[in-house]
């Protein structure tokens, strides 16, 4: 058999194997799209406290273990390692998220078990300090600093401040003033400027003169006016120094000498330069940092900076980047290229900056695009613009995740944060949606990385299927799909393969692009779209990313300010059915079937071209050129017949085709199939022996006249035309020459006229795509035309006739004249105009999308170190080179550095343990490897196994059929990125299946080259096919879904596959019988193009209202029809459907009443208890209703589910929606309503009464009771206590004293310090 | 005039002023040689203490300030080869830290008194044989002392009982209480304020912190999936840095 004929078939089995590769590696290992990666695996050892590198709470073994160690128990799942607030009783500060054993190992902690510290004690308030300053702290705290001596004992701790009143009250509680501390030698005054409470603890507070410098001459202090400055703590502005060292008024060169200025402290507004921030100015210190020029109080020295007087002065706050002035302050994005709509380009990162006191400070979002940079105006208090960035997370994890549901797809990425639907439609047969992030992720250059990214880029490979239709009047029109053959098709799938990360043809971030696609049949990326690419590297001035619609997922989450958590955890979906999906339009149909007895089939699209048969023992097949590689080049030759008897090739061609060379009016093509001898070769007729393709003798022959032989042809599946012998009229005179006549130059003319004639014929119906019936009659008429034709000219030439007209008229043949002849033929050719629709195979055209790789080189690595504002990370140096890497990684001072190169191609070799790991065997031979199986024979067809190579070096590999550049090869030695291993599955396909019948050998020829552009040598595999004939059944691979499957409540059928290694009929029934007497067949895909990795498919819908119980037997070679030679199955694969006995239930919610609290945010548990369903229950939760849900962060699939919102909840009325689903697809939903009430208020005293000496009283709850004879500022904790408990408590009094009283209530709430509880001043009166 | 000193007066009165300089500078040098011998610490063994203590204890301040609140940092990220403890860390991705310094100004205190230790003990060894050296009697017992990390100081509460006699003078010692200016409280409650956030939100919007509070100072620097961050007391100079690592992200996956 034609080796090239076998390639063809190896190319398209190689071709569906690389359509079906991601759908393998999700149904096969069954692992989700997006994995979710650990930093750290967790080995299922234990769970230790405290690491021996210092980490606590961790999963690991016990050896990496310095103390606290639970064996076979996680983290996540241990008491001691769960996240507790700790409060610490000695200052009285509250910390979040704490181990509960870090918490409980020191007496002067404590535990609260809500790690949000949503506790009482936990609450800020404003502390107001002895000096004047405030602290926002806890109580706790305050009494801290109070017992430091810190605190304003009159004012203490106010819980009702907020944090910004706090501060502000600090800053406007700060009035200064002279105070006088002592006499000096001289008598004069000592003096500093201080506030009044200062003053107070300097010198009793009674020297103090409010609003007063040290330097106002009425106070004949010792201190006097200078020229210096200095900064002041916690100020923006420059103040005058006086000789004592005390801050004066705002620095104001033009008022060094000015008296008044010197007497009393003037106000900001008073000062120079009000309204302005003062940024670098000279001259005045009136310092903003928060203004437009701002400024903020610095050393001139420290910043070589000329001031008029004084050594500091208004450092400028703001900060100017790529033209725009932000203020301190203010933050905003930056970007490395444009972004948005999928055109974040590789090695692309989002970067927040800061204006930080006129240095701008970089934050880069998390790379790999995990995080993306929002940023939004805001009009603050003075209404003038205000940039606020943020980096969070991106939520594309999400977005891909969602393809994995086609039902409301549109809707549902539409209303998803970062989601687009990128929608397709280039025919009636290829539109779709894809729902694709705005902000595509970037994928990681190492091995685990580019797995993931293949499965992601190949939601891209799509295959369009081009259909024709004849025309009437000849040829072929596209009736669907038409614009796949059009550039739109390459340019908007790359498009898509863009958006879906760092896929395709897309430039890096400093515009160099590489093409990681396949085009089959598609046109080619024009220069303007490259182009268009490439400047997607220079960013959009003003265009930032969206900050989306948070404000739903806020909703939905009940989160009160709080950040969104991190998408990071939903990322697993059914991404298979896309897949699956994604070749809907693809038709398979094509494959040569004819088996005509010359030649037969056709060459369509994706077909395989038929086989040469041929009984004349003077005949052979010489290869002439491949026919077809991969869908079929219509009208090829595809081969010649060389007779050996005659020394002469006799073409062939395919189907359409008109016969090139025919012989005098009769030489006419058939069908699909035309061969003709010989007949010009010169030779007298008498020596040539014409030879019948079809092995016929020829049906004539005529003595002495040239044979035109016997034309014969079969279409595919098509009678063959016998056209008869069109003979010469001229009696045979071997021995005599013989003299031109009329007559024969007629016949000769007639001759040549007819052949050219049929030329031009075959010629003009292939253009017009006639039938095979057009085309003969076309060819046919015009070969008459022409023998018309020609014969008048040769009776003119010949002198037979003296005009054209009277030669048209002479009957030179058998008494027909070529008038007659014209006519026919005239007839014959406009005939042939009505057999138009000649064979219109549909045209797949492929995109395949591939994770993008960098260019080969390393000459642009430094670029990457050269921009201190976008600092280089390994993707980012990576993008820019293969050969660039990171050195002194981990240290900080990362650089982004060349490889070394060895200037040398990668060396390969075989991996021989992944080919003896398949029960396989191998020999190197002097160019590769030969791969046989354990006996060194060939491997059986069907059977999958796996072999690799390796390289010295990082390296792509790719191989293909025949020897080719490693940029023409077609096919990836496994993926397309730079690795050391490159192995791939493999599947020798049984070409019988395909209409093929070999067995036989293959070479597949690879190459690799580095990082560096050296490209290896040929590295030859081969192997081969087993011969013999097949007597295993065909092997059920599995079946989806398997067996045990719990099936949906209210499911009355079930959609079946099943999947066999060889082409197979299947059916099925609910008994276990004998194949032929099963009563279901199955729709099994047995087209050489239906093969998956997994094998053929057969599917059916069992109805399980009948039987949940079936058994599976397929046969194998279907195309052998009623042969006994086929085998089936003699045990069937037994399917047990369980149907769920009862539908997923939400049996309980809670909360699902009041709530009452004494904080402000309050912890609540949200827990759901399910029933029924299936196996796995989990549970998602929303605020807003059932559309924007999120998963509980509970996976662990039981029927108790638990949410903490430990964010806190305000008081206030609460639905929370609940929708609770199973692995069948079940759902149940309900929702609970409960109410949180505040209370924060102190017990109040109700009812006071006096019996004998003791005094009672009553409060409004439950409460704790103190008294105190002095005021009501006293510590509730040493105070007295009263007697009882709950509401009614009780005391002994004494006559005539007054009875400060307090109460606490529950929680612990109860009046501040300086005030008793309401009603709680009592007297004791008898 | 009878009065008038001749040539040979004038050498003598120089050489008689010679003298007396000399004289003096003897006596001088006498005298000096004295107050080298009774030092004022061996008159006031507080003060002594005082500023020997303060040198003590310094460096340990500084090194918990350079290290997150610890001496030597336990789990700590390296970043330009300097070591920054982690006060919140996760070696998960996606997830939130744990605050793993829960009273972190006790922790902060015990790790100055530990690292002070034999430096506070020798401040009391070098007084005693100073003392001995110089004719004085002492006699002492253990000493026990810690730090407290205060708003604006530390306070070293030095309890060891001291008696120092000479000549059937003595004087006793029970307590040794001294203050260093320091804001090492005010830094180290920032330093919770930031893992406590960060526990809680992966986040510490330093930015607007500073704007609230502009006596502070704070850095923040990004590096592969950790925030460094250092902040620092304007007036004073002091800095304290850390590290967190808190809802890190994959590396492409």
């Amino acid at each position: 058999m034609d080796k090239r004929v076998i390639e063809s078939g190896i190319e398209i089995f190689l071709l569906v194997l690389a359509s079906f590769a991601f759908a393998y590696i999700i149904y096969e290992n069954d692992k989700p799209l997006i994995p979710l990666v650990k930093a750290q695996s967790t080995g299922q050892v234990g769970c230790c406290q405290q690491l021996i590198n210092g980490a606590v709470c961790s999963d690991t073994s016990q050896d990496q273990c310095a103390s606290g160690f639970s064996g076979g128990v996680l983290c996540s799942g241990s008491s001691s390692c769960s996240k507790v607030c700790c409060e610490d009783l000695n200052v009285g500060t509250f910390d979040k998220n704490v181990p509960k054993y870090l918490c409980e190992d020191n007496a002067a902690q404590k535990s609260y078990p809500n790690a949000a510290c949503n506790v009482p004690g936990a609450k800020l308030g404003c502390c107001f300090f002895a000096n004047g300053d405030t602290g926002f702290i806890t109580s706790g705290q305050c009494d801290f600093e109070k017992r430091n001596g810190r605190v304003n004992e009159s004012m203490a701790w106010r819980g009702d401040v907020s944090e910004v009143l706090c501060v502000a009250s600090s800053l406007y509680s700060d009035i200064r003033g002279a105070c006088i501390t002592g006499i000096a030698e001289d008598g004069r005054k000592e003096c500093k400027v201080v506030t009044r409470e200062e003053c107070v603890g300097l010198s009793g507070g009674a020297n103090f003169y409010a609003g007063a410098l040290c330097t106002a001459e009425a106070l004949n202090t010792t201190c006097e006016k200078t020229s210096e400055t200095t900064c002041a703590n916690g100020k923006d502005e420059v103040y005058f120094k006086d000789s004592c060292g005390n801050s004066a008024n705002i620095y104001d060169s033009s008022k060094l000498n000015n008296n008044s200025y010197w007497e009393s402290v003037y106000s900001k507004s008073e000062s120079c330069g009000y309204g302005n921030g003062n940024g670098n100015s000279s001259s005045c210190g009136n310092c903003v940092r928060t203004a437009t020029n701002g400024g903020l109080c610095s050393s001139a020295d420290e910043n070589n900076f000329n001031v008029d007087g004084g050594d500091f002065y208004c450092k400028k706050t703001s900060c100017t980047y790529d033209g725009t002035t932000y203020k301190n302050g203010e933050s905003w994005c930056g970007y490395d290229g444009v972004i948005d709509s999928g055109d974040d380009v590789v090695g692309s990162r989002h970067f927040r900056y800061i204006c930080s006191e006129g240095e701008i400070q970089v934050e880069p979002c998390a790379d790999f695009r995990n995080q993306i940079c929002v940023q939004q105006d805001r009009l603050n208090d003075t209404s003038t613009s205000y940039n606020t960035a943020v980096c969070r997370t991106n939520n594309w994890r999400k977005c891909i995740d969602l393809n994995g549901g086609k039902e409301n797809l549109t809707a549902k990425c539409t209303a998803e944060l970062d989601c687009e639907i990128t929608k397709i439609n280039l025919g009636k047969s290829f539109k779709f949606d894809v729902c694709t992030p705005r902000y595509p992720e970037g994928f990681a250059f190492n091995a685990n990385g580019q797995e993931s990214a293949t499965s992601i880029c190949g939601l891209a490979t799509r295959t369009c299927v081009v259909l024709y239709k004849a025309k009437p009047m000849g040829g072929c029109e596209i009736v669907e799909n038409g614009d796949c053959l059009e550039a739109r098709f390459t340019t908007e799938m790359n498009d898509l393969c863009r958006s879906l990360g760092d896929c395709g043809l897309e430039a890096n971030y400093i515009g160099d692009y590489t093409k990681n696609v396949k085009l089959s049949k598609a046109k080619g990326f024009a220069k303007d779209y490259i182009a268009k690419v490439v400047a997607l590297a220079v960013p959009t001035k003003g265009k930032y990313a969206d900050i989306g619609k948070v404000e739903k997922y806020i909703e939905a989450a009940g989160v009160n300010g709080a950040d969104l958590p991190g998408s990071g955890g939903a990322l697993l979906g059914e991404v298979s059915s896309l897949i699956y999906s994604s070749d809907v339009n693809a038709d398979n149909s094509g494959s040569g079937t004819g088996t005509g007895n010359v030649i037969s089939g056709e060459v369509v699209g994706g077909g395989v071209t038929g086989m040469l048969v041929t009984s004349d023992p003077g005949t052979t097949f010489v290869p002439y050129k491949q026919a077809l590689s991969t869908g079929g080049v219509e009208q090829q030759v595809i081969g010649s017949l060389f007779n050996s008897e005659t020394g002469t090739f006799m073409r062939f061609v395919s189907a359409g085709e008109s016969l090139p060379f025919s012989a005098g009016s009769g030489a006419v093509s058939a069908g699909s199939t035309v061969s003709v001898a010989s007949a010009l070769s010169g030779t007298p007729a008498s020596s040539v022996a014409s030879t019948a393709l079809s092995g016929m003798p020829a049906t004539s022959t005529v003595t002495g006249a040239i044979d035109l032989g016997t034309i014969s042809g079969t279409g595919a599946g098509t009678p063959s035309i016998n056209l008869g012998t069109i003979s010469g009229s001229t009696p045979a005179a071997a021995t005599k020459p013989i003299a031109p006549t009329p007559g024969m130059g007629g016949f000769i003319g007639g001759v040549i006229g007819g052949v050219l004639g049929n030329m031009i014929g075959s010629a003009l119906a292939k253009s017009l795509g006639l039938s095979s019936t057009g085309s003969f009659l076309m060819s046919t008429g015009m070969g008459l035309v022409g023998s018309a034709l020609g014969t008048a000219a040769g009776a003119m030439v010949t002198g037979g006739a003296s005009s054209f007209a009277q030669a048209m008229s002479m009957n030179i043949i058998l008494g027909i004249n070529p008038t007659m002849i014209l006519i026919v033929g005239a007839i014959m050719v406009i005939a042939s105009l009505f057999f138009g629709g000649g064979e219109c195979p549909p045209k797949k055209v492929t995109f395949t999308c591939e994770p993008w790789q960098p260019p080969a080189g390393a000459g642009k690595c430094s670029m990457c170190n050269n921009d201190p504002e976008k600092p280089c990370s390994e993707y980012r140096c990576q993008s820019l080179g293969a050969g660039c890497e990171i050195v002194n990684k981990g240290t900080g001072n990362e650089k982004c550095d060349a490889a070394v190169d060895d200037g040398k191609a990668p060396e390969i070799k075989v991996d021989g343990n992944l080919i003896m790991a398949g029960n396989n065997t191998y020999e190197n031979t002097s160019t590769g490897f030969k791969v046989t199986n354990q006996n060194g024979g060939c491997l059986n067809a069907f059977d999958m196994f796996a072999f690799g190579i390796n390289t010295n070096e990082l390296s792509q590999c790719k191989f293909d059929l025949s020897e080719k550049t490693f940029d023409e090869m077609d096919f990836n030695f496994g993926s397309n990125y730079y690795s050391n291993n490159h192995s791939m599955p493999f599947m020798l396909p049984n070409l019988e299946g395909c209409g093929l019948n070999w067995t036989g050998d293959l070479t597949l020829y690879a190459k690799c080259r580095d990082r560096f552009g050296h490209e290896s040598g040929y590295y030859t595999v081969d192997m081969c096919v087993s011969n013999g004939r097949d007597t295993k059944p065909a092997m059920i691979n599995g079946a989806y879904p398997g067996n045990a499957s719990l099936i949906s409540f209210n499911k009355t059928s079930q959609d079946l596959i099943v999947f066999t290694n060889e082409p197979s009929e299947c059916r099925y029934s609910s008994q276990n019988k004998d194949y032929e007497l099963m009563e279901n067949q199955m729709q099994c895909e047995n087209g050489c193009e239906d093969q998956t990795v997994l094998g053929f498919g057969c599917s059916s819908t069992i109805p399980l209202n009948t039987t949940n119980n079936i058994y599976i037997r397929c046969k194998d070679q279907p195309w052998l029809n009623e042969s006994n030679d086929r085998n089936a199955n003699q045990e069937s694969l037994n399917l047990n459907f369980r149907k769920v006995s009862s539908k997923i239930a939400i049996d309980e919610i809670t909360p699902d009443n009041e709530i009452e609290t004494n904080t402000e945010l309050t912890n609540v548990s949200l827990n759901v208890q399910t029933s029924g369903g299936g196996n796995i229950h989990l549970c998602k939760y929303s605020f807003s209703g059932y559309d924007n849900m999120i998963d509980f962060n509970d996976f662990d699939g039981n029927k108790n589910h638990n949410q903490e919102f430990n964010g806190g909840l305000l008081p206030g009325d609460y639905r929370i929606y609940i929708e609770c689903y199973d692995e069948t697809g079940d759902i149940a939903r309900n929702s609970t309503v409960f109410s949180i009430f505040l209370d924060d208020a102190s017990p109040l005293i109700t009812r006071v009464y006096r019996q004998g000496s003791s005094m009672s009283i009553i409060t409004d709850e439950y409460s704790n009771c103190v008294y105190s004879t002095k005021s009501c500022n006293y510590d509730f904790d040493n105070a007295s206590e009263m007697y009882g408990i709950g509401t009614e408590h009780s005391f002994e009094t004494e006559a005539g004293k007054r009875y400060y009283i307090k109460c606490a209530d529950a929680y612990g709430t109860k009046p501040y310090r300086q005030s008793c509880s309401f009603g709680g001043i009592v007297s004791s009166v008898y | 005039m009878g009065g008038e000193v001749g040539g040979k007066g004038q050498v003598t009165i120089f050489i008689i002023i010679a003298l007396l300089i000399i004289t003096g500078v003897i006596i001088a040098f006498f005298f000096y040689g004295k107050f080298d011998i009774l030092k004022p610490e061996q008159k006031n063994p507080r003060q002594f203490i005082d500023k020997c203590i303060g040198d003590a204890i310094m460096p340990s301040v500084g090194m918990v300030l350079e290290n997150g609140g610890r001496i030597t940092p336990a789990n700590y990220l390296v970043y330009k080869d300097k070591e920054y403890n982690y006060l919140c860390y996760t070696p998960e991705l996606y997830k939130t830290c744990t605050n793993t310094y829960p009273r972190l100004k006790g922790i902060v205190e015990e790790e100055i008194k530990q690292d002070a230790d034999e430096r506070v003990k020798n401040c009391f060894d070098e007084l005693k044989l100073d003392l001995d050296a110089k004719g004085y009697s002492v006699s002492d017992e253990g000493i026990d002392w810690n730090v407290e990390v205060l708003p604006g100081k530390i306070r070293i509460n030095v309890n060891k009982a001291m008696e120092i006699s000479k000549e059937g003078n003595s004087e006793s010692f029970n307590e040794f209480n001294s203050y260093l200016v320091s804001h090492l409280y005010e830094l180290v409650m920032i330093a919770r304020e930031v893992a406590n956030q960060e526990s809680q939100y992966c986040n510490f919007e330093y930015n607007g912190f500073m704007i609230l509070y502009p006596e502070f100072k704070i850095y923040r620097i990004d590096y592969d999936n950790n925030k460094i961050y250092k902040i620092i007391y304007r007036k004073s100079g002091e800095e304290m840095d850390f590290a967190v690592r808190s809802c890190a992200f994959p590396g492409g996956f």
